[in-house]
C-alpha cells in the first residue's frame, strides 16, 4: 500500500490526533476482535476532530493500523484515522502516522497539519466554485412559484420556487442585471432543509448553475439555480470568495 | 419482557441530531445481531452515513459509517431500511443516496460490524421510499424492495426483486422491477409499498393507489396483491384478482389520504405525506395476513387494522382496531399467532401536546389488547430542524417470539416519559432530567432513536375437546344388556361459528367391541376444514365407510367420537333409534334425542423459561478452555427464553458480564468468560449468576446462582 504524503494523510483523516500505543492486540471494545494490527492508545492531543470528538484528550480508544504495527509500547506518534465505531469508546481506521519527533522538526509537523486542516474549508470552497456558472451578491426582493415544471408527487419535493434577486456585484460568470431569476428549494424536507432558502429580504453571496444538480429535479436547462448547501455565504465572507475566485481565475 | 433503549453511544453523548425515521433489522439467524437506521449523520462529517449495529441482542448500541453516503449531510442519507436475509449473516439496506435526488442504492454487507462500506448492487434515479424486506431460500437470499418507481409511467408502486441478492461482483445480484398497479392512477400511486415475506413462498405487498388527487388530498385504494412462488413467476404478484378482473384485492376504495408536506402544528409538529402502511403475514399461516393503513376520518388522521384469514381474497368487513389521531402503524406476527401493533399516537392540544408510542398485543385478532406504553414524551420540543419529525415510518418484526421494534422521540431522560423502563448508554441525569455530554456539561433535548424487545409469556395453545357418544348399528339380542334391541344411529353435526377458517381432527374411541371392562381401539378419522359459518355431519355411514369398509367389527359399535379442534365449534349430536320387528328387521322409528355436546378447555397455560448454570458431571462448575471458564447457560423451562446476559464475579478480582443468546426449552450455550489477572490466590473463587439483569421472566427466579472455585 503506497505511503501517503503528510497532505493527503491531513486532508482525508477527519479526526488527527498526538497518541500514545499503550497496548498492542488489545481493544477498549468487544465489538472489535483482538487482532496483531490492533491496538489501545491514548489520545494525549487532539489536532483535528469534529465537534463530536472534541473532547477525546485523555482517553483511551482503539485504532486498527493500516500498515505494520509498532513492534514496542508505549510509543507516541501522531495519528491520521478516520472513526470507524462509536460505542463507550471509539475504534478508528488508521490511514496513517508520523514520528512525532523533537524541537523544531516537531513543531513543523503540527503547523504543517494545522494549515492542511484550515484549508479544508477553502479547498471545499474552491471545489464549489470550480463548479459554479456564475456567482453574484446581491438581495432577494421577490419570491413566486415557477411555472412549467412539473414534479412527481414525492415527500421529498424540493418546493422549487423562483428568487428575484437585486445584483449587487457578480463575481463570476456572466448574469443579468438588474435582478436575476434563481430557482430554490424551499422545502424542509430532510433531503432539502441545508439548501440554501432565498426568502425575500435575505442577502448573501449565491453560487448559480445553470439547471443544476441533481438532474432529478427537472428545472429547466436554461434556468439558474441554487440548491448545494454550499452555495450560499454571508456577505461578511466576499473577500474569501474573491480571494477564492482569483486562484481559479490564475489557473492554466 | 420488555426492554426499552435508548440508542445513542455513549461517546457521542453532546450529540443533537434529530435522529428520525428509524428502521430495524434483527439477524434471524443470530439475533444477538441487530442493525437500526435513521437520520443519523456520520460523527465526524465523513463521505459514509452510519448504522446503528449491536452485537448482545439490543443491551448495548454502536454507530458504524458503512453506508455511502455525502460528507458533510447532517441526515447521514435521505429514506434508509435495512433488513437481515434469514441465514448468512448478510445484511441488506434500501437507501435514498446522497448527494442525489431520488436515488435508488440497493446495497448489502457481509459483516455489519466491520469497516467494509456496503456494497452497492443497484443504482438508480428517480425512486421514492424504498423499503427492504429478505429472506433466504436454498441458500440463496432473496431480496424485496417496495418502492414508488417514477421511472414506471403512471403505475408506479414496484417491488424490485433479487433472487441471487448474495451473489459477489462482478457480475453481482440482478434484480428485477415487479409492477404491481394494474389501474388507473391519478398520475402515480402513493409513496409506500411495503411487502411481506412468508417461508412457504407466499409473498404479499400493499399498497395506496391514486385515483385522484387535488394536490392536498388523494383518493386512494388500499390495494393487497399476492404472489405464490416468491415472486418467481413470469407475472408476479397477479395470484389476488379483484372484481373487476384485476390484480390486486382493493380492501378498502375511495379513502381520503392528506398529503400536505409541512410541520403540522396540531399533530405533534409531524406532517402528512401519505406513507403510513404496514403488512404482516402470520408466520404459522401464509393464509392469515394483517395490514394497517392511515387516511382521514371526521378530520383525523386514523389508524385502520384489518384481517384476511383466505389469503387476502377477503377482509374483515370492519376495522379490528381504529386508532384517531396517530402515525407510523407497524404490524408482524410472532410463531405463536400473537399480533404487535406499534404506532404513535398525539394526546393532548397545543402546547402540551404528546406523542404517545403504543405496543400492543392481540391473541384474539384484537378483541382484547395489552397496550404497552414505551414512551410519552413532549410533542413541541425541541423545535424541528427538518421533516418528518419523529419520522414517516417505524418498523417491527417478529423473530420466533419475541418482538423487536424501533421508533423515534423526544429524549429527556425522565423515567415518568417511560413508563415500561428505559436505558440510556449516553450521559443523562434522570434526577434532573438533563442530557449531559461527556465533560457533564448540559446537552439540549433532541429526537433519538429508541430499541424495544418485548418477549410475551409464551402461552400453551388452548384446544377444545368434543366427546360425542356414537352408536351405530343393528341389536337384535333381546338378551343383550348392553344396549335394548334395536337399530341405532348417530349423526354429530359440527358448525364453525369463527371469522376464520378452523381445521379440526376427529377419531373413535371404542368402547364395545371389546367386550366390556377393555378399552376398545382408538380410531383416527380425519382431519378436517371449515371454513367461516360452515358445518359437516360424520355420521355411521361416513365412519363405516372410512374405518370399516368390510363392514362393522360387531353388529353394532359404541364409543365415543372425539373432536380436537384449536377453536371453538358447535357440536349438535342426533341420536335416532328404530324398533325392530319379530324378523330382526327395522319396524319404525321409536325415538330421537338432539344433544349439545359439552365444550372441554385443555391447555393455555403460560409456558415460562428457566435459566440455571449448568456443572459438569462430578458438579464442579470449573472448566477452563484456553485459559477462559466455561459456562454453561441451560434453558430447563418449557418457554423460550430471550437474550439475556451472564455474569461471573470473581469477588476481589472484579466481574465480567457476557450476553447470552435466547434459548429454546431445553437448549443450552456455552460461554467462554476471562478469568482476571490474580484470581488464582492460590484459588480462583466465583459466583455464577444467570440472568442478572433481570430480563427474564421465569418459573423459577431462585435457581440463578451458583458458587464455584478453580483449584491454582
Amino acid at each position: 500500500m503506497t505511503e501517503l504524503s503528510l497532505q493527503e494523510l491531513a486532508t482525508q483523516a477527519t479526526l488527527v490526533f498526538r497518541g500514545t500505543v499503550e497496548q498492542l492486540g488489545a481493544t477498549t471494545m468487544d465489538a472489535v476482535a483482538v487482532a496483531e494490527n490492533i491496538a489501545i492508545v491514548r489520545v494525549d492531543e487532539v489536532l483535528e476532530a469534529p465537534e463530536s470528538l472534541a473532547s477525546l484528550s485523555g482517553t483511551d480508544i482503539t485504532i486498527q493500523f493500516s500498515a505494520s504495527p509498532p513492534t514496542q509500547t508505549p510509543v507516541k506518534m501522531i495519528f491520521f484515522t478516520r472513526p470507524w465505531l462509536y460505542g463507550d469508546s471509539i475504534a478508528v481506521l488508521e490511514l496513517g502516522r508520523r514520528e512525532i519527533g523533537e524541537g523544531p522538526a516537531a513543531d513543523s509537523l503540527a503547523q504543517e497539519i494545522t494549515d492542511v486542516t484550515q484549508r479544508k474549508p477553502d479547498q471545499a470552497l474552491q471545489d464549489r466554485l470550480n463548479e459554479a456558472d456564475a456567482v453574484v451578491a446581491g438581495r432577494v426582493i421577490n419570491n413566486r412559484p415557477p411555472s412549467g415544471i412539473s414534479q412527481r408527487v414525492t415527500e421529498h419535493d424540493p418546493g422549487l420556487q423562483i428568487a428575484v434577486v437585486a445584483v449587487e456585484s457578480v463575481e463570476l460568470g456572466d448574469v443579468p442585471q438588474p435582478t436575476v431569476e434563481v430557482l430554490f428549494a424551499s422545502s424542509r424536507d430532510v433531503m432539502w432543509f441545508q439548501s440554501p432558502k432565498l426568502d425575500v429580504g435575505r442577502e448573501g453571496i449565491w453560487l448559480l448553475h445553470r439547471g443544476g444538480p441533481p438532474a432529478a429535479v427537472a428545472a429547466p436547462t436554461a434556468a439558474w439555480t441554487c440548491l448545494d448547501p454550499l452555495d450560499e455565504l454571508p456577505k461578511e465572507q466576499m473577500s474569501r470568495v474573491r480571494g477564492a475566485i482569483e486562484q481559479i481565475n490564475r489557473q492554466p | 419482557m420488555i426492554r426499552v433503549v435508548n440508542m445513542i453511544p455513549r461517546s457521542l453523548s453532546s450529540e443533537t441530531n434529530q435522529d428520525s425515521e428509524p428502521n430495524l433489522a434483527v439477524n434471524p439467524a443470530n439475533p444477538l445481531q441487530i442493525a437500526g437506521s435513521a437520520f443519523t449523520p456520520d460523527p465526524a462529517g465523513g463521505p459514509n452515513a452510519p448504522i446503528f449495529v449491536s452485537a448482545d441482542g439490543g443491551n448495548t448500541w454502536l454507530l458504524n459509517s458503512i453506508v455511502p453516503g455525502q460528507a458533510g449531510s447532517l441526515t447521514g442519507t435521505g429514506d434508509i431500511t435495512v433488513r437481515f436475509a434469514e441465514t448468512g449473516d448478510i445484511l441488506y439496506a434500501g437507501i435514498l443516496r446522497l448527494p442525489g435526488f431520488l436515488r435508488l442504492n440497493i446495497l448489502r454487507s457481509e459483516n455489519f460490524l466491520g469497516a467494509a462500506v456496503m456494497t452497492v448492487l443497484v443504482d438508480r434515479n428517480s425512486v421514492d421510499q424504498p423499503y427492504v424486506q429478505a429472506t433466504t431460500i436454498a441458500g440463496n437470499d432473496r431480496v424485496y424492495v417496495g418502492l414508488n418507481d417514477f421511472a414506471a409511467g403512471t403505475q408506479t408502486a414496484t417491488v424490485d426483486l433479487s433472487f441471487d441478492a448474495q451473489t459477489p461482483l462482478p457480475p453481482g445480484p440482478t434484480f428485477t422491477s415487479a409492477r404491481i398497479e394494474s389501474r388507473g392512477t391519478s398520475g402515480q400511486d402513493g409513496p409506500p409499498i411495503r411487502v411481506a415475506i412468508h417461508p412457504d413462498g407466499t409473498i404479499y405487498a400493499i399498497f395506496n393507489g391514486w385515483r385522484a388527487f387535488d394536490g392536498t388530498n388523494a383518493t386512494t385504494d388500499v390495494v393487497v396483491v399476492r404472489d405464490d412462488n416468491g415472486g418467481t413467476g413470469a407475472t408476479p404478484f397477479t395470484a389476488l384478482v379483484d372484481v373487476d378482473g384485476l390484480a390486486g384485492m382493493r380492501v378498502v376504495q375511495g379513502r381520503t389520504v392528506p398529503f400536505r408536506n409541512f410541520s403540522q402544528p396540531d399533530f405533534g409538529q409531524e406532517r402528512f405525506v401519505a406513507s403510513n402502511i404496514s403488512i404482516a403475514v402470520d408466520p404459522a399461516n401464509s393464509s392469515t395476513v394483517y395490514i394497517a393503513w392511515a387516511d382521514l376520518e371526521d378530520d383525523d388522521y386514523t389508524l385502520h387494522v384489518r384481517r384476511s384469514a383466505d389469503r387476502g381474497a377477503t377482509w374483515t368487513p370492519n376495522d379490528l382496531r381504529t386508532i384517531a389521531n396517530a402515525t407510523n402503524p407497524a404490524l408482524a406476527v410472532n410463531d405463536h399467532g400473537i399480533v404487535g401493533f406499534l404506532y404513535q399516537e398525539v394526546v393532548r392540544s397545543g402546547a402540551d401536546q404528546r406523542w404517545v408510542t403504543h405496543l400492543e398485543l392481540t391473541e384474539d385478532g384484537f378483541a382484547s389488547v395489552q397496550d404497552f406504553i414505551l414512551a410519552n414524551v413532549p410533542a413541541t420540543t425541541p423545535p424541528p430542524i427538518f421533516i418528518p419529525y419523529i419520522g414517516d415510518y417505524v418498523h417491527l418484526m417478529a423473530v420466533g417470539s419475541e418482538f423487536h421494534g424501533i421508533f423515534s422521540a423526544n429524549n429527556t431522560p425522565d423515567l415518568a416519559n417511560f413508563p415500561n423502563g428505559v436505558t440510556y448508554q449516553r450521559n443523562a441525569d434522570f434526577t434532573t432530567k438533563t442530557l449531559l455530554d461527556n465533560n457533564n456539561q448540559p446537552v439540549q433535548v433532541s429526537i433519538d432513536p429508541f430499541y424495544v424487545r418485548l418477549t410475551p409469556p409464551t402461552v400453551q395453545p388452548t384446544t377444545f375437546e368434543y366427546a360425542a357418544k356414537f352408536i351405530c348399528g343393528l341389536q337384535k339380542d333381546p338378551e343383550d344388556p348392553r344396549l335394548t334391541r334395536g337399530f341405532y344411529a348417530t349423526e354429530i353435526n359440527i358448525h364453525n361459528p369463527n371469522e376464520h377458517e378452523v381445521k379440526f381432527k376427529k377419531k373413535l374411541a371404542l368402547t364395545y367391541p371389546p367386550e366390556a371392562q377393555k378399552p376398545g381401539k382408538i380410531y383416527r378419522i380425519s382431519e378436517d376444514v371449515l371454513r367461516p359459518d360452515e358445518a359437516l355431519a360424520v355420521d355411521c355411514g361416513d365412519v363405516k365407510r372410512r374405518l370399516f369398509p368390510g363392514g362393522l367389527p360387531a353388529p353394532y359399535i359404541i364409543g365415543f367420537i372425539v373432536i380436537e379442534s384449536p377453536a371453538s365449534l358447535d357440536v349438535t349430536a342426533v341420536y335416532t333409534v328404530a324398533a325392530l320387528d319379530r324378523a330382526g328387521k327395522v319396524a319404525t322409528q321409536s325415538g330421537i334425542d338432539v344433544e349439545q355436546i359439552r365444550e372441554r378447555r385443555k391447555g393455555g397455560e403460560r409456558e415460562l423459561p428457566d435459566l440455571v448454570p449448568v456443572p459438569d458431571r462430578t458438579g464442579s462448575f470449573c472448566r477452563r478452555k484456553d485459559g477462559k471458564l466455561i459456562v454453561t447457560v441451560k434453558n430447563q423451562g418449557t418457554g423460550h427464553a430471550q437474550a439475556s446476559t451472564t455474569q461471573v464475579d470473581f469477588f476481589a478480582h472484579g466481574q465480567v458480564s457476557v450476553p447470552t443468546p435466547p434459548l429454546a426449552p431445553n437448549a443450552s450455550t456455552d460461554l467462554l468468560v476471562d478469568i482476571p489477572h490474580g484470581c488464582f490466590d492460590p484459588d480462583c473463587n466465583f459466583r455464577i449468576t444467570v440472568d442478572v439483569d433481570g430480563e427474564v421472566a421465569e418459573s423459577n427466579e431462585g435457581n440463578n446462582t451458583a458458587d464455584g472455585v478453580c483449584l491454582g
